[in-house]
Order: C-alpha cells, then sequence, then structure tokens
C-alpha cells in the first residue's frame, strides 16, 4: 500500500509539471511555434492527452480545472473553461465508444477537431457578450479555428508519446 | 460503516482529492489573473533574456545625436509646455522592459513583460516602444507585468491627427493596422500622424500612435485605416512609464 501511495503521489506531481509546463508554454515567444501567426493551443493538447484513455468525469475535471488556469493567464470574460471541458468530455467519449484507433494520425486528428471546437466555443462566447462586431469574431474566427487546429495537431504526437509513457501504469 | 467509508476511500479517495486539488488550483490561477504563472515564467526565461540589449543600440552614433536632438527638443516642449501651465509628463522616468512572452491565446493581444511590482510598475502605466504608444498595463505580479496592446479589439483610445487636430476613436483589429474613427468628416491624408488626444484618459496627451494609410469618407463615420507606428508583432524591448495621468484607472470596461 505504501509503495502505491507514493507511486501515485509522484505520478501526480509529474502530471502536474506537466501541466504547469503547458500553461507556461502559451506564453513562451520560440521561433517557429507559430503558423501565420497563430500558435499552438498548449493546454488544449494537454488536455486532449489526458482524456483519451479516462472517462469523461475525470476528463472533465481536468479541462474545467486547465480552463481556469487559462482564463488566468488571459482574460476570464469569455472563459475558455467551456472549450476546454468540452473538448476533454468529447475525447473520453470518442475513445470509450472504439470508433477511433489510439494512434499518432487519430491523435492529431482528434486534436484538430478539439481546436476547431474550443475556438468555436470561445468565439460562441465573444458572440452572446456582444462586445464586438459579429462580423469581426466570425472572421476571426475562421483565421484562428483553421490556424490553431493545424499547428496544435502537428504537435501533437511529440506531447503525446512522452505523456502516454509517463501514464503507462495508470492507464494500461 | 467505517469499513464502508474506508473502501469508498480506497476506491475513489485519491481521485475525489486529485480532481479537487486541480480545480482548487484551477481556480487560484484564474482569480489570481495568473500571478504565480507570470512569475514562474520570469524567472524561467531569465537565462534567456539579453542582459543589455538596449544599451548596444543606444551606443549607434546616430541613434545617439537622433537622442540629443529629442532631449534638446523634449527640454523646449517642457518649457512651452510649462508657459501653458500643462501637465508636464516628460519628467517621468521610464522602466526599461523586456518582452519575454506574447499573448496567452489567440484573442487576445497582450505582451509579457520582465519587470513587475518589485521595480515599480503599477496598473495603468501606459508603454512605449520605439515609434510610439504601445499599450497600458492589466495586470502586474511581483516579477512580471501584461500589457493589453493598442491591436486588442477592447482597446480603444480616444485620439488626434497631429496636423488637422480632428478628435476621434482609435479601435485594433488584432493586425497590423487598426481603424480610426473621427468625429468631423474632414479630410485626412494619407501619411498623417496619429497622437493620443486630450480626451483620452488612459493615456497622456500627444504620444504617437501611428499613421494613416486609408481614409474612407464614404462612411457614416469617417474612418481611417491606422498602421501603428511601434512594430506591435516583433517588440523585443520597451519602455513603461509608471506615472499615469490623474484619472489613469481602467474605467472603460469591466474585466468580468
Amino acid at each position: 500500500m505504501q509503495v502505491s501511495i507514493r507511486n501515485r503521489i509522484v505520478n501526480a506531481l509529474g502530471t502536474f509539471t506537466s501541466a504547469l509546463i503547458a500553461l507556461l508554454a502559451v506564453w513562451a515567444p520560440v521561433p517557429g511555434w507559430q503558423l501565420a501567426g497563430v500558435s499552438a493551443d498548449w493546454p488544449l493538447l494537454w488536455v486532449v492527452c489526458w482524456s483519451v484513455r479516462r472517462t469523461p468525469l475525470q476528463a472533465g475535471i481536468a479541462g474545467l480545472a486547465m480552463g481556469w488556469a487559462h482564463d488566468g493567464l488571459t482574460m476570464s470574460r469569455p472563459s475558455h473553461a467551456l472549450g476546454l471541458a468540452l473538448a476533454a468530455v468529447l475525447t473520453a467519449r470518442l475513445e470509450k465508444q472504439r470508433y477511433i484507433q489510439e494512434d499518432f494520425i487519430s491523435m492529431s486528428l482528434i486534436t484538430f477537431v478539439m481546436a476547431v471546437l474550443s475556438e468555436t466555443c470561445t468565439a460562441l462566447q465573444y458572440w452572446s457578450l456582444g462586445d464586438l462586431p459579429a462580423a469581426a469574431i466570425w472572421e476571426h474566427h475562421q483565421w484562428v479555428a483553421l490556424g490553431s487546429a493545424l499547428i496544435t495537431s502537428l504537435w501533437a504526437p511529440l506531447v503525446y508519446v512522452p505523456l502516454r509513457w509517463w501514464w503507462r501504469d495508470e492507464v494500461p | 460503516m467505517a469499513d464502508r467509508l474506508w473502501r469508498w476511500w480506497l476506491k475513489f479517495g485519491f481521485f475525489t482529492l486529485a480532481g479537487s486539488l486541480a480545480l482548487l488550483f484551477g481556480w487560484w490561477v484564474r482569480q489570481s489573473e495568473g500571478a504565480v504563472i507570470a512569475d514562474l515564467f520570469a524567472m524561467l526565461s531569465a537565462p534567456f533574456v539579453p542582459t543589455v540589449p538596449t544599451v548596444a543600440v543606444y551606443r549607434d552614433d546616430q541613434t545617439r545625436q537622433l537622442q540629443d536632438q529629442l532631449d534638446a527638443l523634449q527640454q523646449e516642449n517642457r518649457q512651452l509646455r510649462n508657459l501653458l501651465s500643462i501637465e508636464d509628463i516628460a519628467g517621468i522616468r521610464p522602466i526599461n522592459a523586456q518582452v519575454i512572452g506574447r499573448s496567452g491565446d489567440h484573442w487576445w493581444q497582450e505582451l509579457v513583460l520582465n519587470c513587475g511590482r518589485l521595480d515599480g510598475v503599477a496598473v495603468g502605466s501606459y508603454v512605449v516602444a520605439q515609434g510610439g504608444l504601445v499599450g497600458q498595463v492589466r495586470h502586474v505580479s511581483e516579477r512580471a507585468s501584461r500589457v493589453l496592446l493598442l491591436s486588442d479589439p477592447s482597446s480603444q483610445v480616444g485620439v488626434m491627427t497631429a496636423r488637422t487636430r480632428v478628435m476621434g476613436i482609435l479601435q485594433g483589429r488584432r493586425r497590423e493596422k487598426a481603424f480610426a474613427e473621427f468625429f468631423e468628416p474632414q479630410p485626412q491624408k494619407t501619411g498623417d500622424l496619429i497622437v493620443t488626444s486630450g480626451l483620452s484618459s488612459r493615456f497622456p496627451p500627444g504620444l504617437p500612435v501611428g499613421r494613416i494609410t486609408g481614409y474612407d469618407r464614404n462612411q457614416a463615420v469617417p474612418r481611417a485605416e491606422v498602421a501603428f507606428s511601434a512594430p506591435l508583432g516583433r517588440l523585443e524591448w520597451v519602455k513603461i512609464y509608471p506615472g499615469t495621468p490623474a484619472d489613469a484607472s481602467l474605467d472603460q470596461k469591466p474585466d468580468r
């Protein structure tokens, strides 16, 4: 029992560190990370990797926590939590039904879809807040959703492999 | 009963604990507006930030010459302003800061700077780079601060043209260029300099913002396209002016 608890704590700490790195990467202006002015959505990528082999509840909690933290790094209105939680729960549901095999290509595909979904959630919230003209929001959404989905899905396998390795005991 | 509780704990306890901790952490980061993450980011990025970037720029002879000219003009301007008893903004000592990070997502136009409360930065300070105005400090933590750029759509600035003194409002579009809407249908020329107006409560008047690159008088409100003087997309270092005009509180729009 002792060993198991220690393992769990080490696992949790590693998971926490990886989530923290995903949050820090949000600000990092590393050259080459951007595609047409849009950089990868690291928190979303982390959430998708986490959710792939977990229950919708676990995924949803992680999405919510990550979304709130991302709010802290940008602005809390509109919230990122909605899009991320939704993406996380959907990712968890996908895998459960075994529609999609788990490999690099499908990881990229899932990430692509979820990035579009999460940006659409943000755009919808902006639209409902009504602070900005709708045409400007949707014009920006097209550009951001596609750009973010493309670059995030390109990075997906590289982030997924080490995380999958770290969680190999937890979710066999 | 105790046995059942213990079994529940063995089964779900760790998950509940970890889940609650994760949610608490997320909420705490949100409420503290990322202060801890910003400080951590500033500390981690410190080794990658060149220590004396601005000195090299100033060493350049031509720059020094221009600087001298500017100083002379500022001195003259200060005297004239004093004569007119207008608020003097030139006497404030700026804080040199390095840009260490960019926008946190694709919807906000932000910068992260490596100076924070410890360096004397306060919320509401305005930020200037070579060329012109950049934006305003929105969040400050101990070692880092975050600047909302003029190119953000939520950033509205009262401006006027330096030549014709026509007032207007400049709004960002997340691009290199912004729109300025003027209160009077007086024709503007391409290349006219746009500066902050006295009506702006967030910035002192007279700071260069950009130049007009296109003018459309056929709109209901005369509208001009403005290219920012400062290269907002590739800033490396900026100056923070901690002294703000009297009512520079962020009265424009509540964040939440």
